[in-house]
């Protein structure tokens, strides 16, 4: 069993345990009972978002400076899954809203960052599939770099403008042991799927190079 | 040379191809006029009643239009560059990468400007902010137009921090000006949220209330100014 085939089945298999721990584990909570179970998913997706992205950004940096290819392949993919992981967080995040605060959207702190983050790295895949194979790897690594410097100043605008604390934020620190533990476990398995989908794309985007190297050769032989 | 005078004489060159034939600028006041038209004839002719309010409607015109003028501008301004292969010729004197960044950051700072100086006016006047003002305002009415000058340009050079590397990105694609739009807006969120609370604060009490939102704008600026124009080596060498 590969390495990847070994992550894939260890994030399978905290999936469902995650699964059993939200229904069967954690309290109901009592004022949103069973929706507030989106919770868990949500926020460790959200997490999940920055990871991907600031990964991005630190190949992207490791790229700039030692050239490797293997740099660029990874940010790239880190990006995808991140865009990814963001369409999980944006399809949650407004159920959620509608429960707790009887909106589909909020203009939270940290939803409102990974959205404005979330679009900035789409205009990244745009990017690269806009550039011609020897150029899209230097400007996408300066655009990845440039997207996430961006993520602090966002966040901290976003936190004034939507005028102090928000209700949410309290309440999530101080969640009981039960809840706790099955966030925990939700978070431990999306952050394996993420390792997991990271080492299986790198695999393909390497093996797309490959093929192209043979076709390449096969071209000049004949 | 040394590094002012290579940044100077950078300067120049655009101010002078920006300038030498005023159809680019007439092109921009005209657009940004239209523009704040759009916004006028979508809210108007009766604007809201409440200083606060129409102080709103007049920070998201302002903001609005001249981003839209500064993407144009940016999109212009780099279509020189690429035309015969220029960049490529003035990389071969061994001007640094990041000389050329910060001039180029200026000299569409300075067109912006003067951009902002002639637009803010008609677009106050076109919104009927003016008449409303407290009166202990309208009677410093000069320094009032200032400050939001002020405001407006220290957003700008934020703009153009971010604009200029993003530009020297996109001009290498084919789908230039859709790209860089896409690209650049979300990375220039910051300045909107900050400079609009500026401007609204500026029309209803005449001073920043608290700093923070114009440490936002000096910030943004000063990092984006100082990241970029490390990294722009990579945007010109790639």
């Amino acid at each position: 069993m590969t390495r990847t085939q070994l992550i894939g089945l260890l994030s399978t298999i905290f999936l469902f345990v995650a699964i059993y721990f939200i229904f069967s584990f954690a309290e109901i909570e009592m004022t949103m009972l069973e929706v507030q179970k989106i919770f868990y998913f949500h926020i460790s997706a959200a997490i999940t978002v920055f990871l991907a992205f600031g990964v991005t950004c630190i190949f992207s940096i490791l790229y700039l400076i030692k050239r490797g290819d293997t740099y660029d392949t990874i940010a790239l993919v880190s990006t995808e899954i991140g865009i990814v992981f963001g369409v999980v967080v944006f399809t949650t995040g407004p159920i959620w809203a509608r429960f707790a605060w009887n909106t589909w959207w909020n203009w939270e702190p940290r939803l409102t960052s990974a959205l404005i983050l979330w679009l900035t790295y789409i205009g990244y895949l745009i990017l690269r599939s806009a550039l011609a194979e020897e150029k899209k790897r230097i400007y996408s690594a300066v655009l990845g770099i440039i997207g996430f410097l961006n993520v602090p100043i966002v966040y901290f605008s976003v936190e004034l403008w939507q005028g102090g604390l928000h209700p949410g934020t309290a309440t999530k620190m101080n969640l009981p042991a039960t809840m706790q533990t099955a966030w925990l476990i939700s978070w431990l398995a999306l952050t394996l799927l993420y390792l997991f989908l990271l080492m299986f794309r790198y695999r393909a985007e390497q093996m797309k190079l490959e093929l192209g190297t043979i076709q390449y050769r096969q071209m000049n032989e004949s | 040379m040394g590094v002012f005078r290579q940044i100077g004489w950078l300067i120049h060159k655009d101010l002078a191809l920006q300038f030498r034939t005023k159809e680019m600028l007439a092109l921009i006041i005209v657009f940004s006029v239209v523009v704040v038209l759009i916004f006028c004839f979508a809210f108007g002719p009766i604007f809201p009643e409440k200083l606060e309010e129409r102080g709103k409607l007049a920070a998201s015109v302002l903001w609005g239009t001249f981003l839209f003028a500064g993407i144009i501008t940016l999109n212009r301004s780099f279509d020189i560059e690429r035309a015969n292969g220029a960049l490529h010729g003035l990389r071969l004197t061994g001007v640094d990468a990041s000389y050329f960044y910060l001039s180029k950051v200026v000299s569409i700072f300075v067109f912006l400007i003067l951009l902002e100086v002639i637009v803010t006016p008609i677009a106050l006047q076109f919104l009927d902010v003016l008449t409303i003002l407290p009166v202990a305002l309208q009677k410093e009415l000069p320094w009032l137009l200032l400050k939001l000058i002020g405001v407006l340009a220290i957003g700008t050079l934020g703009f153009c921090a971010v604009g200029v590397i993003v530009s020297g990105i996109s001009t290498n694609t084919d789908g230039t000006e859709s790209l860089l739009s896409v690209i650049l807006l979300p990375l220039t969120f910051p300045v909107i949220m900050a400079g609009a609370k500026c401007t609204v604060s500026l029309l209803t009490t005449g001073g920043l209330e608290g700093n923070f939102w114009i440490s936002i704008l000096i910030v943004y600026g000063l990092i984006f100014l100082a990241s970029s124009s490390l990294l722009f080596e990579f945007v010109v060498e790639g």
